[in-house]
């Protein structure tokens, strides 16, 4: 739910909970309000009464009394009650022919020495009126400030919100690895402000280590390299000398195969390194057959000597845009690899059109295969590899804008490169 | 044959002179770039083994003066950057050859042989060696006169074995060499066992005497 929808929703539900209480207890007391000073009004001409009451002498004066004044009734009674009463009548208005509520005040009084029961009456009809008025201003006062509050609230979040929405937009295309700092909007409310300040800070910090770090490993792997290709040329060198046993020998050999595995290691944690520094940066047309067939025949011995069949099917104007040392890299990893991990006398099949690479190479199945792609994974352990192709493979596509996706159906590793137009 | 190797990595230098020496070549050492043009001024030498990565300047630039004097033959590159504009700067001076670090002693043993063989019979490219006779530029062997029929992968083997005669080879070393610059080494090393089997019985089918001595779980040896 979104953070606007989140308040207004409780406002929403404040106010209706407000309005539905406040209505009705509004309504009453005003009713209460109007129907007190109508009893008032109703006490103080009954006062009147009694001021006029020395002046109604005979029957006459008090029928023509009752004449002139709608309003008081007197009746003729035969006990005097002790108090007034306040009542609300219905009565039939005989000018306009329709009931009305009236409010009625009913006491005894004496005249002439008889008991006679006074009415006094006042409709409630304009009263009735008033208060529906009243009321009906206020349901329309509140529901114009409901409205008028979600809209403002909208309005708000457009314009207010506006640089939280871009901070979260810009957080979310940071990427560690390819941009330096952050650029984060100037805000005037200063909680996005802070925000936006604190962000930078985190943004910064991290990239600072993350640099570090990265320079330190890539200086560690330069660092590595003459003291590998010594130790290396004193491992051949120990190989000559005179009268070694075949124990020497062996530990010589396991040395060996240890040393060029830290080699390859090493070179292609440097490789990786310059793709990530986006060292290659010359972008040219390649001949995707031409690169394609190169690498192949690098490999034509160890095809034969696996007595694998590769099967091509290649495109005969597929040129691609990127970096010739890359793609080559990239082709090479990725046809190695399938070579590498065919059983003896399998099949790899290339396949190239316009804009994609597919690399096929029947297999068993992998135990990891989301993990294909990761540094150091490796499905066994019996090869020679660094567990670093298909990682600089993955490399290469992310600098280069290429998409890979991996694959396995009918007992064959599928990889698929497709080249965008948009590369670089 | 005179050796010159300009290394500032004294450890390196050390190696390979230890390595070439075995092979009756004279070596001599320049840790620095000064020291390597003194050298180069004062002395004519069969190859350069030339590190352009030194402490007190470029080595492409010692290049540019061996152009200009012009004792271009024979330089081989040995650099640890392995960039490939730095491959084709150095070629494209003049360089004979460009071997990245980290090398088996075994391939410059092997290119040192070949930029010299190059350099000494222009053209007329053969190796002899009693009985073996390898013509480099048809790419094939004779024994006693007799072409024997290999294939290039064992073809390659002999001529490795031959340019590091009298020392041990890994075969670490081998699968790097028979897989290429280019190449990714992926196998185990028993594709060089059947190479290795098939040679030899090729060569004793010849009547050679078996050279090449094998050293359980290490190499092979050329043995004079």
């Amino acid at each position: 739910m979104k953070l606007l929808t989140r308040t207004v929703r409780n406002y929403v539900l404040f106010s209706a909970l407000l309005f539905s209480v406040s209505t009705p207890l509004f309504y009453f007391s005003i009713q209460w309000l109007f129907v007190n000073k109508i009893d008032r009004e109703l006490k103080s001409h009954k006062n009147e009464f009694h001021e006029l009451l020395p002046l109604l002498k005979t029957e006459n004066d008090i029928n023509f009394f009752s004449l002139m004044n709608d309003e008081f009734l007197l009746k003729e009674s035969s006990y005097l009650m002790q108090n007034d009463s306040f009542l609300m009548v219905d009565i039939f208005n005989s000018k306009e022919e329709e009931i009305h509520p009236y409010r009625v005040l009913r006491t005894s009084v004496m005249i002439q020495d008889k008991p006679y029961q006074l009415q006094i009456q006042e409709s409630m009809v304009e009263t009735g009126e008033l208060i529906g008025a009243i009321v009906a201003i206020q349901v329309a006062v509140i529901a114009l400030l409901l409205s008028g509050f979600v809209l403002i609230n909208r309005k708000l979040s457009n314009t207010i919100w506006h640089p939280f929405y871009i901070i979260l937009d810009k957080l979310k295309k940071y990427q560690i690895d390819r941009d330096k700092s952050i650029l984060l909007p100037y805000s005037s409310t200063s909680e996005f402000r802070d925000l936006s300040v604190a962000i930078s800070q985190l943004v910064n910090r991290n990239a600072e280590v993350f640099q570090s770090q990265k320079e330190f490993t890539e200086n560690a792997a330069h660092e590595l390299q003459t003291p590998l290709a010594i130790c290396r040329t004193k491992l051949e060198l120990l190989a000559q000398t005179k009268d070694l046993t075949q124990e020497q020998a062996d530990l010589v050999g396991s040395l060996s195969d240890a040393m060029d595995r830290i080699t390859r290691l090493n070179r292609d944690l440097l490789l990786l390194f310059k793709i990530e520094n986006h060292q290659f940066f010359n972008i040219e047309e390649i001949d995707l057959k031409v690169a394609i067939t190169k690498c192949l025949e690098v490999y034509r011995h160890k095809v034969q000597e696996k007595s694998l069949s590769v099967k091509l099917s290649l495109d005969d104007a597929s040129f691609i845009k990127g970096n010739t040392v890359l793609v080559e890299v990239l082709i090479n990893n990725i046809i190695s690899n399938a070579l590498r991990h065919s059983n003896g006398g399998g099949t790899v099949t290339i396949e190239s059109t316009k804009s994609s690479l597919t690399v096929s190479n029947s297999g068993d199945p992998l135990g990891y295969p989301e993990k294909i792609f990761e540094r150091f994974h490796r499905e066994s352990r019996t090869t020679l590899g660094s567990g670093l192709g298909l990682s600089i493979v993955r490399k290469i596509c992310e600098v280069a804008g290429y998409e890979i996706a991996y694959d396995y159906f009918s007992s064959t590793h599928h990889f698929k490169i497709t080249f965008t137009p948009a590369a670089f | 044959m005179k050796i010159l190797i300009v290394e500032d990595e004294r450890e390196m230098a050390k190696s390979i002179v230890q390595y070439l020496r075995q092979e009756s070549y004279v070596c001599e050492v320049a840790y620095t770039s000064n020291d390597a043009e003194e050298k180069i001024m004062l002395h004519d030498y069969d190859c350069i083994l030339l590190d352009i990565t030194l402490p007190d300047g470029n080595g492409l630039k010692i290049l540019e003066k061996l152009k200009k004097e012009r004792k271009l033959e024979g330089v081989i590159i040995i650099s640890a950057k392995n960039s490939i504009e730095d491959r084709i700067q150095g070629l494209n001076l003049g360089a004979d050859d460009y071997l990245p670090k980290p090398f088996h002693l075994a391939e410059l043993g092997a290119r040192v042989s070949a930029v010299i063989r190059r350099k000494r019979f222009e053209g007329n490219n053969t190796l002899k060696f009693n009985e073996i006779e390898v013509d480099l530029l048809g790419k094939v062997i004779r024994v006693n006169g007799k072409m024997i029929d290999l294939t290039r992968r064992e073809y390659d083997l002999i001529l490795f074995l031959m340019s590091n005669k009298n020392r041990v080879v890994t075969k670490n070393a081998i699968a790097e060499h028979l897989s290429g610059d280019d190449a990714e080494v992926f196998d185990n090393f028993d594709f060089i066992y059947a190479h290795m089997k098939n040679l030899k019985k090729k060569l004793s089918a010849a009547h050679c005497p078996d050279y090449i001595k094998t050293i359980y779980a290490l190499g092979y040896k050329f043995e004079a």
